[in-house]
């Protein structure tokens, strides 16, 4: 989540144009343990959960682009 | 409440509760609730009614972005509607009568959730608290009392539901956010124009490095060393 809290201040300070702050709104809601948990029938650990967070938000966070320098 | 249901808590899954909790809709406590509490939630999760969690009646409406007021005016009107079929226990000199006293009176809380990420690297944020704080206002985590701010996320709520108008309440919790916003925006300002000894600017190493790290791993240790990291 703090790493979701920095993508979102680099969108809002303009670092990443075309991104949308909805993008980071939605990846805090739905990486947490329970919205995780929901899209897997089995039950999770803690680490397998890590592990299909990062894919979550690898396959999300692809489009965007690196940060725009001034 | 159009396009809404209903759900006695002891239907739910342990599952389901906590996913109500973390989209904010119903508190913890009242995930622990079973046999004779519930909830009535709209599609839309813009309104949700908790029944007999300390209160009988717990109503909330949410809205995104800094939409106080119009929060506020949709509360009222479930409210109204409901006092019309229902008779809540009012006392004419102490206001709603409710379970805790330190919702009596107006039994109202406004809350924003604010993401204050400015004030957090500048490291303003706790005199920031603090001075909310002296106000009567209570600054919370993310999910509320004794949580902590993860992801730089606070929740700034009204402490005192007694003797102030709930139009006076709303209109102090405005102001106050306002001039929170406003800090935070400076905050932000300063750390633009602030430059590192390499003469890098900080923000972009430090968004870059988020989004390298957030593809590639997600330890919560590792988090907080890459925000020290490229911030200090």
């Amino acid at each position: 989540m703090n790493l979701l809290s920095l993508l979102r201040l680099g969108i809002d300070l303009g670092s990443f144009p075309g991104t949308e702050r909805a993008l980071v709104d939605e990846l805090f809601l739905t990486t947490q343990p329970a919205h995780l948990q929901k899209q897997i029938s089995d039950k999770l650990s803690a680490e397998e959960r890590d592990l299909i967070r990062a894919d979550m938000v690898r396959e999300r966070l692809k489009s965007v682009s690196r940060p725009v320098t001034k | 409440m159009a396009d809404s249901f209903a759900e006695a808590m002891d239907n739910l899954t342990a599952l389901d509760k906590q996913i109500l909790v973390e989209r904010h809709l119903i508190s913890r406590e009242h995930a622990a609730k079973n046999v004779g509490s519930g909830i009535v939630l709209n599609r839309e999760e813009s309104f949700c009614v908790m029944i007999n969690e300390e209160d009988h009646l717990r109503m909330q409406a949410l809205r995104p972005g800094f939409q106080i007021r119009e929060a506020w005016n949709a509360i009222d009107r479930l409210d109204s509607t409901l006092e019309k079929k229902l008779n809540f226990a009012f006392d004419n000199e102490l206001g709603y009568l409710t379970a805790c006293p330190t919702n009596l009176g107006t039994g109202i809380r406004v809350s924003a959730m604010l993401h204050l990420p400015g004030l957090v690297l500048a490291e303003q944020i706790n005199p920031i608290i603090q001075s909310v704080n002296k106000l009567g206002l209570a600054v919370r985590g993310l999910y509320g009392e004794g949580t902590e701010a993860l992801g730089n996320i606070f929740q700034v709520s009204n402490q005192m539901t007694l003797g102030e108008s709930e139009t006076a309440i709303v209109e102090r919790l405005e102001k106050v956010l306002s001039q929170i916003i406003e800090h935070e925006e400076n905050a932000r300002q300063t750390l633009l124009e602030k430059k590192n000894e390499d003469g890098v600017q900080p923000r972009r190493a430090c968004v870059w490095r988020a989004r390298e790290c957030a593809q590639h791993f997600v330890k919560r240790d590792d988090e907080s060393a890459v925000l020290a990291a490229t911030w200090n």
